[in-house]
């Protein structure tokens, strides 16, 4: 996928730069072939992002983000829009407090294991739920140890 | 014996701050030769040597794209300085050890220096610095500019290795590069440095094209698979940082968690914009808070040397009317533009403005400008001449004469005296908000007239940008006290000259020809001729002479003011007049030395007519829509 379409908060590592007049810049700062970047963040309405390349923090529009190919890293969390049905561990949730508590009483903590259905439900120690694309955006998830690496549904 | 010492770094390594803590306030602003780019210099005595400090533009790397890089890297080639350092940031070291193993390409003499290291220590980052040396082959200090620490070792170490050079051994990058590399070596002449140069080529890089032998054609001579090379070459560079760092860097747990949940909340979707403006409003008020005191005792002092010279002669009517009222009015709004540059300093030294640059990035990019456009335009806040100029930084043409031509309705220090005096006649208890007010009008002109000058005269894309944020860093003192007087002192110097001089020639038009009665002046003459173009704002002839002569500089408006009226106090002015007249000052004219250098800067005289005419119609329309509005409320 594209840089610009990785979820927040995955870590990525790059495959492919396309050749533009800021290659040789973003070769200085580190964006190359096998480097890991983080997805940090995005300005109001999407655009530009921040990204975490070593440990500096920089901008990118998602114009030029689009020219960089890349994968999402086998451990990386990822929102479970992202990923296909399968058994999770809930890595961190991004939400104010009472998202939080109106997910915990599903079952849905920091920690806690979680099973994706086919259906996008999600079922926890406490039942079948569903939690609905907006609130599932934010339960950050990484696959459980034994299972299969999930694959990685492409965004665009 | 002079030591040339050249600081190269990445941008936001605290490189400036370095060169503070080296030379102290010794410094002072240069131009490039050829560029409006400026550098800054300073020289400081050490062990009986002169050590002369030039801060070079920061950078990634010396293939260079923009402005700011060529200049870093013409100066490294052509005249290399006796020493250089190169500034690491300890607590994200890799790209800057990458542009050191750059640098060491062009056979200089090197220091690595890892600034920020108590930041480093405090998230548990340790060096060992014996195996950096040993691995990097050039001398290393670890160095912090906020505490001091390493200062000394650093200025020693200058010392030996100009005493001693050392020609450190390159890296190696196997060998289908170095082939390639030896092969193209000879293309270039011997005066160059051929390895460099060569390297470059292999890279790709467009500069080193432009230098290879006259009869030698680039497309004849480049590999196919270039853009592999330079991959190549960098992560080998990348590798060999790694690897340094992973023998000599120990880091006991993943660092910056503190300011994670502070950057959370300034750069936040929704409520990030909302917090810049509440911090903006925040810093007018603390401007007037703090400088309140000292304008009022400035002001009273005035009053009484112009009362104590009285006004009776020709000669004492020159002093105090002329020269001491007259620019006295302006010297007194001094402490508030401190006050500001103060408070601005703060943000700019705490690393909050490129946040507001990504906030707003997404704004700027549907006017067709970057956020890089954006800083150069914040620069116009001190002064309209400064971002003209620092307008050549932008490598996109349609983007430089754009922020060119809106760079004169970012409301510049020239202005705050005017504001201050019309908001303390007309708006006493309501001074932060109204100033505020006029910030957010200055802010919404601009980027309304971006818009117009891009539909209307240029047409084109918008360029990319990548820009690094920094890390949060608790502005030291001194740093925001240089920041401050750097921006300020040009306000001194302008009320010794240009503003004196126009004082003494306003101070004319009024004694003459009726010293008893400033309503038959010259200047009353020429306010009550043009008096009816302005008559639908509402404007006395006092006001349009100010406005006439305020033209060359916007702070003569207050200084005519006060000569019209003996006095700032004795001004009368209604609201809705003089929102109506803040309106209008806010764009109505670019000032002479704004005209000046936007003349040079786009080489032509549309330009600057242009800006004339569209300024003058667009602060008519809207001081008249204020003050139609503005009778119907009141």
């Amino acid at each position: 996928m594209k840089l610009s379409e990785a979820p927040i908060g995955a870590q990525v590592e790059v495959l492919h730069i396309e050749e533009s007049d800021i290659t040789p810049r973003l070769r200085g700062i580190g964006v190359l072939p096998g480097i890991k970047i983080e997805v940090l963040k995005s300005a109001p309405m999407g655009d530009p992002r921040m990204y975490r390349v070593f440990n500096k923090v920089i901008s990118l529009r998602n114009s030029e983000a689009e020219l960089i190919e890349v994968q999402v890293s086998e451990d990386s969390p990822l929102p479970l829009t992202f990923v296909s049905p399968g058994s999770y561990k809930v890595e961190h949730i991004e939400s104010g407090k009472i998202a939080r508590m109106n997910l915990s009483r599903l079952g849905i903590i920091e920690g806690a294991i979680v099973q994706l259905l086919d259906d996008r439900r999600v079922k926890t120690a406490n039942g079948v739920h569903d939690v609905g694309f907006g609130k599932l955006r934010k339960i950050y998830v990484v696959p459980c140890k034994q299972e299969r690496s999930p694959e990685i549904k492409n965004a665009g | 014996m002079v030591i040339t010492v050249g600081l190269v770094g990445n941008p936001n390594v605290g490189k400036t701050s370095l060169f503070n803590k080296l030379v102290g306030a010794r410094q002072y602003v240069a131009n490039w030769p050829g560029v409006t780019v400026t550098r800054i210099e300073g020289a400081t005595s050490y062990k009986e040597q002169t050590l002369h400090f030039i801060d070079l533009p920061g950078l990634y790397t010396l293939s260079a794209t923009s402005l700011d890089e060529k200049v870093t890297r013409d100066f490294l080639l052509y005249s290399p300085p006796n020493v250089t350092i190169v500034v690491i940031d300890s607590m994200s070291p890799e790209q800057g050890m990458y542009l050191l193993l750059e640098t060491l390409e062009l056979n200089l003499n090197v220091i690595a220096v890892f600034n920020a290291i108590d930041e480093a220590k405090k998230n548990g980052i340790k060096f060992d610095k014996s195996s950096l040396e040993s691995y990097l082959r050039v001398p290393v200090v670890l160095t912090s500019a906020h505490t001091g620490e390493g200062i000394t070792e650093l200025m020693d170490t200058i010392l030996a290795t100009f005493r001693k050079p050392n020609r450190p051994k390159l890296l190696d990058y196997g060998p289908e590069i170095e082939n390639k590399v030896a092969e193209f070596e000879r293309y270039f002449e011997d005066t160059y440095n051929k390895r460099f140069l060569s390297l470059k080529l292999v890279e790709g890089d467009k500069f080193a094209m432009e230098l290879l032998k006259k009869d030698v054609e680039p497309t004849s001579v480049l590999p196919s698979n270039m853009s592999d090379l330079a991959i190549k070459i960098a992560k080998r560079r990348y590798d060999y940082v790694t690897n340094v760092l992973n023998r000599a860097m120990s880091n006991s747990e993943s660092a910056i968690t503190s300011m994670e949940a502070i950057d959370h909340v300034f750069t936040h979707k929704y409520i990030g914009i909302p917090i810049f403006f509440a911090l903006m409003y925040l810093a007018f008020n603390f401007t007037f808070k703090a400088s309140e005191p000292l304008v009022g005792l400035i002001e009273v002092g005035f009053q009484k040397l112009t009362d104590l010279i009285g006004s009776n002669s020709i000669f004492t009517s020159l002093i105090s009317q002329g020269i001491i009222n007259g620019v006295g009015s302006v010297i007194s709004f001094i402490p508030s533009i401190f006050a500001l540059f103060f408070a601005l300093g703060i943000m700019e030294e705490s690393g909050y403005l490129p946040r507001i640059a990504f906030l707003m990035d997404r704004a700027m990019y549907s006017l067709k400008l970057t956020g890089r456009s954006f800083m150069t335009l914040l620069l116009g806040f001190g002064c309209n001449v400064s971002s003209v100029m620092a307008a050549r930084g932008l490598t996109d043409e349609r983007e430089r004469v754009t922020t060119i031509l809106v760079s004169p309705f970012v409301s510049c220090s020239a202005r705050i005296p005017v504001y201050l005096m019309i908001i303390g006649i007309a708006f006493p208890n309501h001074r932060a908000e109204a100033f505020f007010v006029m910030y957010l009008l200055s802010i919404a002109l601009t980027a309304l007239s971006a818009r117009i000058i891009n539909k209307i005269v240029m047409k084109g894309e918008s360029i990319p940008l990548v820009m690094e944020l920094p890390r949060y860093r608790f502005p030291s003192l001194s740093n925001v006290a240089t920041y401050m007087w750097n921006r300020g002192k040009h306000f001194l110097q302008k009320a010794g000259t240009i503003i004196l001089v126009a004082s003494v020639v306003v101070w004319v038009l009024i004694y003459f020809p009726d010293p008893t009665n400033v309503e038959n002046s010259f200047a009353a003459m020429i306010g009550k001729g043009l008096q009816f173009i302005f008559a639908p704002l509402g404007f006395q002839w006092q006001t349009v002479s100010a406005l006439i002569f305020g033209s060359v500089a916007k702070e003569i408006i207050v200084s005519s003011f006060a000569q019209f009226y003996g006095g700032v106090g004795n001004i009368v002015l209604d609201p809705v007049a003089a929102s109506a007249l803040m309106v209008f000052i806010l764009g109505y004219i670019p000032c002479f030395a704004t005209l000046a250098a936007i003349k040079s800067e786009t080489n032509s005289l549309k330009y600057p007519v242009i800006s004339v005419v569209y300024s003058l119609s667009i602060s008519y329309i809207l001081a008249l829509l204020v003050s139609i509005v503005g009778r119907v409320i009141v």
